[in-house]
């Protein structure tokens, strides 16, 4: 006798379209012999169907479980519903005109079975770098609109033959509805050309003449996921070098992307996660300590001076194919020029970087919608953000409270991301770059324009950063929408809370480089009360003057003698305050003496409380680096000085004022017979014990961000010290702590009336 | 408009040349004078004179601090700012007029030197001062001399340059190293010493206007960059023509010593001001004879850009390496963007 049927409805949440959720949820009801449907709908999808009331439970079960890699479930939920009779199961497909408001997927690296099927010589796509399947492959990049069906997308262009019909039709094939199948016979076809746009070799014979080109020591362009990318063979110190010389980057650390990740192994010593996360559909590049072998192994030029490697696997079949050919590593960075946006079209790539590149490998899948790669780092078990770009983004975000009215968030000038939002979604943009140039502006409006195409969305709102300078600013001036500024450091703190849901009151730590203040000063480290809605500037460190303006900030010499000026005797030797080193003394006679009328007379100065210029100027005073080489130096030049085993710290408990004493640290740090590990590791060790001592005091939660918290030491003393306390610790993981996630701390301003 | 838009009382900034200068000129002087002449606005008045030829004719005060600086003085300059406004619009500096307010206890021996070189640079021009006048103020009533100057020029260029004409295509030069004269005053009067042979680029235009007469029609605009800089002559034009400029940053040319102070200092070569250097749009026909002309007065004259129609009133900075970013309009401190 069989128990009595009914009849259920599970309503699945999250990014569950075009991921291969629908033909998951039919194998999973046909092999249970249910009978029922499942449909998109405008909030996920939905399964009806008749079960006894173990089965549903059953069924709910193994959705959430075993979901497709590609999805994300963020509620799931099961009801009884009145009868309703179901013959069979069936998929019921998109109806037109629904409302688009369901997530797309990023776009994902190659899964492991195309893999299999790639290298294999009896499959119909054996070699094929286009191959992908419902579980992997291109996903923004290609659609123009929603919903995600093949003509919304840019393989429009391109006519399914028999085969891969048969498989899109196939409810049990696992190309069932994967909007991006192709073959040898129908799909984009390869080129390669000349660096004078000539095309010199098509389909696979141009992979075999590009892995040429990079094993002769030449520099290659190729259309990856989301743009183009330069590679080289990372084991040729005269291709690096050619490298850095065309694309004017002498010293910024470079990515290299291995085959496998035994190839990896080979190099550096990577943990369980951080292989995880490497290998993970999202394909980012993994920040990793290189090991001694890695030194031998790979050119010396990679990333001179640095103890880390950036890291990744192929991030498409494309690449993979050509790291076959290759049978070494090659280097992998994006085609373009300093901080500006990813090129994605061919004839562009030639027009501004044709004397880059020797050979260009491209194809006609348009890219409707560029996007960067990823970049991060994990220090113990925790990933730090530190570009969330292909393989991250645009994945919406809940929010848990709601927006009152549709609105646009800007973002920053530099790491810029946009954001849109309505109700408790959140979509915040790739990251662009910066915005000094007439092209990083284009793009930044394609991306809004982008996001609001795909998601048919129309704001009623602005938010904005409250820097007079900021590009974003004037654009969001320039909508006639409504406008709200949110501070820089309010927006940074927002956007973790956002992050981990955090409820008030606690205690927001915002330490990075410069953000314009409430005061129209420039801030980067204060400590904030957060309660009541109010942001309540408790701490900060002292003022010191920008000697220069943006000259001090590409100068770590400069933040490193504006804290000297502000705390020393004037008739004291100032040179002598920095640690002796290889490097050249970090002024002049002359130079001095400009500076320090710069400062007696305020020209040109600026004045900030930035917790980044502190690390410059520790980084400058300890003799490890006077002039940045790349963004981000003086921190991971400290990072490499630091001992674990060195427990010196000074108190910088803040006076009544608010201010933090850092001079004491300072003095302490600068004495002579001090050796370099041990300054290194109290200045951490003191900046630590500093947010710990405020939790305990204000007997608060504590959440961190802004650019600081990228740094790995001082996160992982964090991560420890508050592990061995009873207080909560929250620093940013799924977002960068940089200005990459302003754009969601603005959005989430309009949650509720802030100050 | 209405008077809100003014203070009770004249703030520094009123001379400052930037938006509150111009908010006082509309609001208080063109109320009173204003006629066809005065309100196109130009650095120099042209106009007939019975059935004269056309006429030119500007006016200028000199309070510069300090009075001496490597390169000039406060009289040199006196005389060569007036006579460039001239210059600037095809006119050749005729008659000048000059007053002096002096203050009590200033030395004869200096005034005798502030004389001597206007009178050197006023032959020059071929200019003779025809007229004049004379102040004495007690101590404090002024800090030591300011001068006035105004200048009559025949106009010798047809039709006269004009800067709200650029059309894309057309190419812009200047006339030699900018920033020479912003960074002298700058360190000698914030006492900031570079022994550095850094000199003011202070001198008369019109000789070398003279030799450009051949290519008057092919001369679009002409403008000596003083307060501000080549970079407020190039977004002035920008605006006005609805166009935009492409400048080619390595192109333009600057003295290393001052590069190195602007280094420094964290300011642009292109926002510091000039006394003797401008900046000229011409056809590209004429681009390279024009700076023939230009390179036989100063070989460090330079071809720096063009117009261009994309990115109307905007001045955009291309790098050697192929990058772009804005130039920045000459504003009062830059507040840092780098986070
Ligand atoms: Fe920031
Ligand atoms: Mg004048
Ligand atoms: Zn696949
Ligand atoms: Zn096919």
């Amino acid at each position: 006798m069989t128990p009595s049927l009914s009849s259920w409805r599970i309503c699945v949440r999250g990014t569950v379209q075009g991921v291969g959720f629908r033909p998951f949820v039919y194998r999973l009801a046909s092999k249970n012999y249910l009978k029922g449907v499942v449909y998109n709908d405008s909030s996920g999808v939905v399964v009806e169907f008749n079960a006894t009331s173990l089965q549903a439970y059953e069924l709910l079960a193994h959705i959430q479980q075993y979901h497709p890699p590609m999805s994300i479930i963020t509620a799931a939920t099961l009801e009884k519903i009145s009868p309703v009779f179901f013959s069979n199961f069936t998929i019921q497909h998109s109806q037109r005109g629904e409302h688009p408001s369901v997530a797309i997927s990023p776009d994902t690296g190659p899964c492991q079975e195309c893999i299999d099927e790639m290298h294999d010589p009896n499959d119909r796509r054996h070699n094929y770098p286009f191959i992908n399947c419902t579980n992997c492959g291109p996903r923004y990049s290609i659609i123009h609109s929603l919903p995600y069906d093949r003509p919304n997308t840019s393989m429009e262009a391109f006519t399914m033959c028999p085969a891969c019909d048969s498989e899109y039709h196939d409810p049990l094939n696992r190309r069932y509805h994967a909007q991006p199948i192709s073959c040898f016979d129908c799909g984009p076809q390869l080129v390669l050309r000349s660096s004078s746009h000539q095309v010199v070799k098509q389909n696979n014979f141009a992979i075999t003449a590009a892995a040429k080109c990079i094993s002769d020591g030449g520099i290659l362009a190729v259309k990856g996921l989301g743009g183009f990318q330069l590679l080289a063979d990372a084991t040729n110190s005269d291709a690096v070098e050619e490298l850095r010389r065309r694309k004017h980057r002498p010293a910024k650390p470079l990515a290299v992307m291995f085959d496998t990740p035994e190839s990896l192994r080979a190099v550096a010593n990577p943990t369980r996660t951080e292989l995880q996360i490497i290998a993970s559909p999202a394909r980012p590049i993994v920040l990793l300590p290189k090991n001694d072998f890695g030194a031998h192994l790979l050119s010396h030029n990679i990333a001179p001076g640095i103890h880390l490697l950036g890291a990744m696997l192929p991030s498409t079949p494309l690449h993979s194919l050509l790291l076959q050919k290759l049978q070494r590593p090659m280097i992998a960075t994006s085609a373009n020029m300093s901080d500006e946006p990813i090129i994605a079209d061919g004839s562009i790539l030639y027009q501004r970087l044709g004397d880059v590149y020797d050979l260009c490998l491209d194809h006609d899948r348009i890219i409707i919608n560029p996007c960067d790669d990823s970049v991060l780092t994990l220090t113990n078990q925790r990933i730090i953000m530190l570009r969330r770009a292909r393989g991250y983004a645009p994945t919406p975000i809940e929010l848990s409270e709601p927006l009152p009215y549709p609105s646009i968030a800007t973002g920053g000038h530099h790491k810029n991301t946009v954001a849109i939002g309505w109700e408790n979604t959140a979509i915040l943009s790739p990251h662009t770059g910066d915005l000094d140039s007439p092209e990083s502006q284009q793009f930044y409006q394609n991306n809004l324009a982008s996001l609001q195409r795909i998601y048919n969305f129309v704001p009623q709102q602005v938010t904005t950063d409250g820097h007079p300078r900021y590009y974003p600013s004037q654009w969001a001036r320039e909508t006639q929408l409504p406008l709200s500024i949110c501070q820089h450091h309010h927006a940074h703190l927002l956007a973790t809370m956002a992050e981990y849901n955090l409820q008030e009151p606690l205690l927001g730590v915002a330490w990075d480089g410069n953000g314009y203040g409430s005061d129209n000063t420039l801030w980067g480290g204060e400590v904030f009360l957060v309660k009541d809605g109010y942001f309540h500037r408790q701490y900060h460190l002292p003022s010191i003057a920008l000697l220069g303006g943006e000259q001090a900030i590409k100068e770590p010499r400069r933040a490193a003698l504006a804290w000297l000026l502000e705390f020393i005797e004037p008739e004291d030797d100032i040179l002598s305050y920095f640690r002796p080193s290889s490097l050249p003394r970090p002024f002049s006679q002359q130079e001095l003496k400009m500076m320090q009328s710069m400062w007696r007379l305020g020209i040109n100065s600026p004045s900030t409380t930035s917790m980044g210029r502190l690390f410059d100027a520790t980084a400058s005073l300890m003799g490890l680096c006077h002039k940045l080489q790349f963004e981000g130096q003086t921190g991971l030049l400290l990072e490499q000085h630091f001992c674990e085993e060195c427990k010196e710290f000074v108190s910088l408990f803040p006076d009544k004022n608010g201010n933090i004493p850092i001079e004491r640290l300072l003095q302490h740090i600068l004495t002579p017979e001090m050796p370099l590990s041990v300054a290194i590791s109290c200045f951490f060790n003191s900046l630590a014990k500093l947010i710990l001592d405020l939790a305990r005091h204000h007997n608060l939660p504590v959440v961190c961000s802004g650019g600081v918290f990228q740094n790995r030491t001082l996160v992982g003393l964090l991560d420890k010290s508050f592990q061995e306390s009873s207080h909560k610790l929250y620093i940013p993981q799924m977002f960068p702590p940089n200005d990459g996630a302003l754009s969601l701390g603005q959005l989430m301003n309009n949650t509720r009336q802030r100050i | 408009m209405n008077t809100s838009d003014l203070p009770e009382h004249i703030r520094l900034s009123h001379g400052g040349g930037g938006q509150e200068t111009q908010t006082l000129i509309r609001e208080v002087f063109y109320r009173s004078f204003g006629n066809d002449i005065l309100l196109q606005a130009e650095d120099s008045a042209l106009f007939h004179l019975n059935n004269s030829a056309h006429i030119a004719m500007t006016t200028d005060s000199y309070t510069v601090s300090p009075r001496f600086f490597p390169g000039g003085n406060i009289g040199k300059i006196a005389v060569c700012g007036t006579c460039n406004d001239l210059a600037m619009v095809g006119a050749k500096p005729c008659y000048l007029s000059c007053g002096f307010i002096i203050e009590e206890g200033f030395a004869i021996a200096e005034l005798r030197q502030i004389a001597t070189s206007m009178a050197s640079e006023l032959s020059t021009n071929g200019c003779q001062l025809v007229t004049g006048d004379t102040k004495v103020v007690p101590r404090g009533g002024v800090d030591g001399i300011y001068i006035n100057t105004t200048a009559v020029g025949e106009c010798c260029f047809t039709p006269p340059p004009s800067s709200s004409s650029l059309k894309p295509g057309q190419v812009l030069l200047v006339s030699g190293n900018i920033g020479s004269h912003g960074a002298v005053i700058f360190c000698h009067r914030e006492g900031i010493d570079v022994d550095s042979g850094m000199q003011s680029d202070c001198r008369s235009l019109w000789p070398v206007v003279h030799a450009l007469l051949p290519f008057q029609r092919e001369i679009v605009a002409m403008r000596d960059a003083t307060r501000g800089g080549i970079a407020a002559v190039l977004h002035e034009w920008a605006d006005q023509s609805e166009t935009g400029i492409q400048i080619e940053a390595s192109s333009v040319p600057v003295q290393n010593e001052v590069q190195g102070f602007c280094e420094m200092m964290g300011f642009e070569p292109w926002h510091l001001a000039n006394e003797g250097t401008f900046v000229l749009a011409v056809e590209a026909q004429a681009a390279q004879a024009v700076l023939d002309i230009l390179r036989k007065h100063r070989s460090s004259a330079a071809i720096i850009g063009q117009v261009i129609a994309e990115h109307p009133q905007r001045v955009i900075l291309q790098t050697p390496w192929g990058t772009r970013s804005f130039m920045e309009p000459p504003t009062g401190e830059l507040l840092p963007r780098i986070c």
